[in-house]
Order: C-alpha cells, then structure tokens, then sequence
C-alpha cells in the first residue's frame, strides 16, 4: 500500500472518530446529525470498492455504538458504500450534484430499512411519532454535511491521489 | 462482467457482513462481543473526549528553567488530583440528601459520557460498569429524581435506559392515593421531557401535580426514588382506563453526572417488575 492512501485511511479512522464523538457526546448540537452516514458515503465516491466497503465498516460499526444496535448500521453503511463505489469508478460523474443525489437516496434507503425494522417491525411504540421527530432531522442532518464531506474527502484523495477517480473530476 | 476491483470490493462486503454477526451473537454472560470491544475500545476515547469537553481552562504557563518546568509538572499533578478529590466530595455532597432519605442506599457516582440512541434521550452511556458494582437493573438517578435503569452492563461502562424510552418498564406509585403502575415513555412524550404511568387503577383519585415514586415492592427496584408530578390526567383509548402524564423532577436531555444505585435493604424479588403488575403487551 502506497503511502499516500495510507495517510488518507488514517485520515478516515480520524475523521470517523471526530464524527462520532460529535455526535454521541452530550450537551454538543450534533445528536441528530447523521454525520457518520454522510462522511462514509462520500468516501465511497473516492475510493475503490474493497477499501469504500471497509472503511464504510469502521464509520457503520460507530453509529451502531450511537443508536445501540449492533450491527445494522455496519452491514448497511458497507453496502451503501460498495454501491457508490462501484456507481463511481466509470458510470457516473462526479460532482456535488450527483454526489448529493447518490448519497442522499442511499441515506434514505439506509434510514428507511432502519425505521421499518427497529420501529415498524420491533412494535415500537407511536411509530409516526418517531418518524417525523427521529429520522426526518437525522436525514436532514445527513443532508446537510453530505456536501460538506464530499468537499472534505474530494479535497484529500485529490491532494493525495494524484489521479483522477472515475469520469469526472473533483 | 464484474471488475476485478468490484469483486474484491464484494468480498470484502461478505467478510464485513459476517464479521458484523459475529459480533453480535450472544455470549454465555449475557454480553456480546461487539458490546465487549465497544467497553474496550470506544467508550474510553468517549470518557476522555467528554472530560475534555467538561474541561475548564487550559494550563498555567511553564516556566523558563528545566527545574521550575519540573516543578510544575508535580504542582500540576497535585492540583489534578485535588480537583478529582473536589469533584467526588461535590458528586457525593449533591447526593447525600438523597441517602439521607434512603439510608440503606448504595450509590455509586458516575458520568453520562454518551447517548446511545438516535433520539438521544432513550439511553445512555455511563462511565462506570460492572468493574464497579454494576448490574442490570440498577436504578439510575440524580439529586432531583430518577433518569432510568441499567439495561446492560459492560466491564467499564454501562446503558441506561432512561425514562423516557418506551422500554423504562419501572414500577411506580402514586405516593398521595397509593395507586401503582408501570412506567415508561412514549415518543409523543419524550420530545417534550415527559414520560407516562399506564396500569393505574380504574378509581385511582389521582389528579394533577400528585408525586409518582418507584413503587420497590417486586423487590428489584427500591422504593420512593422521586420521579416527578403528574402534569396531565389521559385515559388509555382502547381500556378507558387512566394513565397519568409525569413531568419528570430531573431534566433527562441535559443530565450529565449521575448516581447508580447498587444496593439497597430488601433487594431481591422477581425477576420483572411486569410480573408484578401483570403482562401488559
């Protein structure tokens, strides 16, 4: 592994510790951020399949520390990464709009499959409820720092790469 | 056909997949291998973030001299370890009304380091576990009244369901008429701080402003932990049977150093407090 990639893996177990503490530790404004889902996403549309899947493992198996279920958010946030990885490589451009559009309806899948299971399924108590005071402010959240993460990640693999990804350019 | 890259890539999805189910698979003593390494590994960086967090100013300056430095160094240990000495005194000061009302009371200090939900007020991560004496049930509170019980207890770290999470399930009384329920959180109620007492007797007599208190009489919880004052009178819509909103004493969003309660006289009991009370769901 070349050393540049190294640092940018480095960077991202960083990153995804920062994401979590902002979001998990009290009395901070990020509780409903959605900042793990988005920053894992956009490191999809830079990496390559295997390492946009293990690095989706490390940001998933923290906001599964976050919610308190184990496993979900792991498995999910992998595969939602291996997907926009792949999309990335040579079948989509890439840029803040597509990027946006690509992430966002992968966070909506992800949330969607997350409420139907933990909530609807489980007999969660006033589902409705949850919907619109739990998961609409986490995907606004995610919304929110998709962007801003796709400029963070993009700005590193393209200092650091020293090629272009896929068949646009960051 | 499928690159090479995406091959590996899925591959590797299919490793993390299993990984993931391992993790998650039960252990004899009731933990679970993620929960394990969560303790080990992620819980502390959180301890440490949230004294960082809690922290105050940074410290004095050095001196020029390698031996003044030095002295420095020690003077600053010394004044670290008499401010966790003030600290403590002032947790266990803020709490010894509370064991002056229940002497039998065993509590132990501890910190919210995190919040274990998407919501972030159904649960929460303390900083001690069952190093410490913690064990699954114990009841969570503060000066002012109850936040929750232990769900789960790691070595170093615990969850705590708090009050407001429909799972609370924690037996309560009326302390005026003496009327006994369940208590737990609904989302609807949550947002706003509240929780609810379902099971409450079809004549209870209770009305706005009575005191709920933990009941204790399954023997798993002790009894008369403050929880708060009815704030509203519902009826259940399907039973017509009552159900009293409780506006909690302790602002549970905002609550950030806590006493776990691990004894108390007459501990032991059944294994639920839903036995007691009969099954509701």
């Amino acid at each position: 592994m070349d050393r540049r990639k190294t640092i940018r893996l480095v960077f991202y177990a960083a990153e995804a510790c920062c994401c979590y503490l902002l979001q998990t530790l009290p009395l901070l404004p990020f509780e409903r951020g959605g900042l793990l889902t988005a920053a894992a996403l956009t490191v999809g549309v830079f990496e390559n399949e295997r390492t946009a899947v293990l690095t989706g493992a490390l940001f998933g198996a923290l906001a599964d520390c976050a919610c308190g279920c184990t496993g979900f958010f792991g498995i999910a946030i992998s595969a939602a990464c291996f997907i926009v990885s792949y999309l990335y490589r040579d079948r989509i451009r890439t840029s803040v709009i597509t990027v946006f559009a690509v992430a966002g309806t992968a966070a909506v899948i992800i949330y969607a499959a997350h409420y139907m299971i933990f909530r609807i399924i489980a007999g969660f108590p006033e589902p409705e409820v949850c919907l619109e005071r739990e998961y609409l402010p986490l995907l606004g959240g995610t919304a929110v720092f998709i962007p801003v993460f796709f400029l963070l990640n993009g700005g590193l693999h393209h200092r650091l790469s020293g090629k272009n990804k896929g068949a646009g350019s960051f | 056909m499928i690159r090479s890259s995406a091959k590996k890539g899925l591959a590797a999805l299919a490793a993390v997949t299993a990984a993931f189910v391992l993790l998650d698979i039960p252990l004899p003593w009731g933990s679970t291998l993620g929960n394990m390494l969560a303790d080990k590994i992620v819980y502390p960086l959180q301890s440490a973030a949230s004294g960082a967090v809690g922290a105050g100013e940074g410290e004095g300056s050095e001196g020029e001299l390698s031996q003044l430095r030095e002295e420095n160094r020690r003077l600053r240990d010394m004044l670290i370890g008499y401010y966790d000495a003030i600290s403590e005194n002032e947790e266990l000061r803020r709490f010894f009304g509370l064991k002056e009302e229940n002497d039998s009371l065993g509590l132990l200090p501890a910190t919210v380091i995190g919040r274990d939900s998407p919501d972030g007020y159904s649960a929460l991560i303390l900083d001690k576990g069952g190093s410490d004496g913690i064990k699954t049930d114990d009841l969570v509170v503060t000066e002012n009244g109850l936040v929750g019980r232990v769900s789960t207890a790691e070595e170093h770290s615990c969850r705590v369901v708090t009050i407001l999470s429909p799972d609370a399930d924690i037996g309560a009384v009326i302390k005026r008429t003496g009327g006994g329920g369940m208590l737990s959180g609904r989302p609807s109620l949550a947002a706003g701080g509240s929780c609810i007492l379902t099971g409450l007797p079809a004549h209870s007599g209770c009305k706005k402003g009575d005191i709920a208190v933990t009941s204790g009489r399954s023997g798993v919880y002790p009894a008369n932990i403050r929880i708060g004052a009815i704030a509203e009178i519902a009826y259940d819509p399907v039973t017509a049977l009552p159900e009293a909103v409780i506006e909690p004493f302790e602002n549970i969003r905002r609550v950030t150093a806590v006493a776990v309660i691990t004894d108390f006289s007459g501990r032991g009991g059944l294994s639920s407090e839903r036995i007691w009370i009969g099954e509701r769901r």
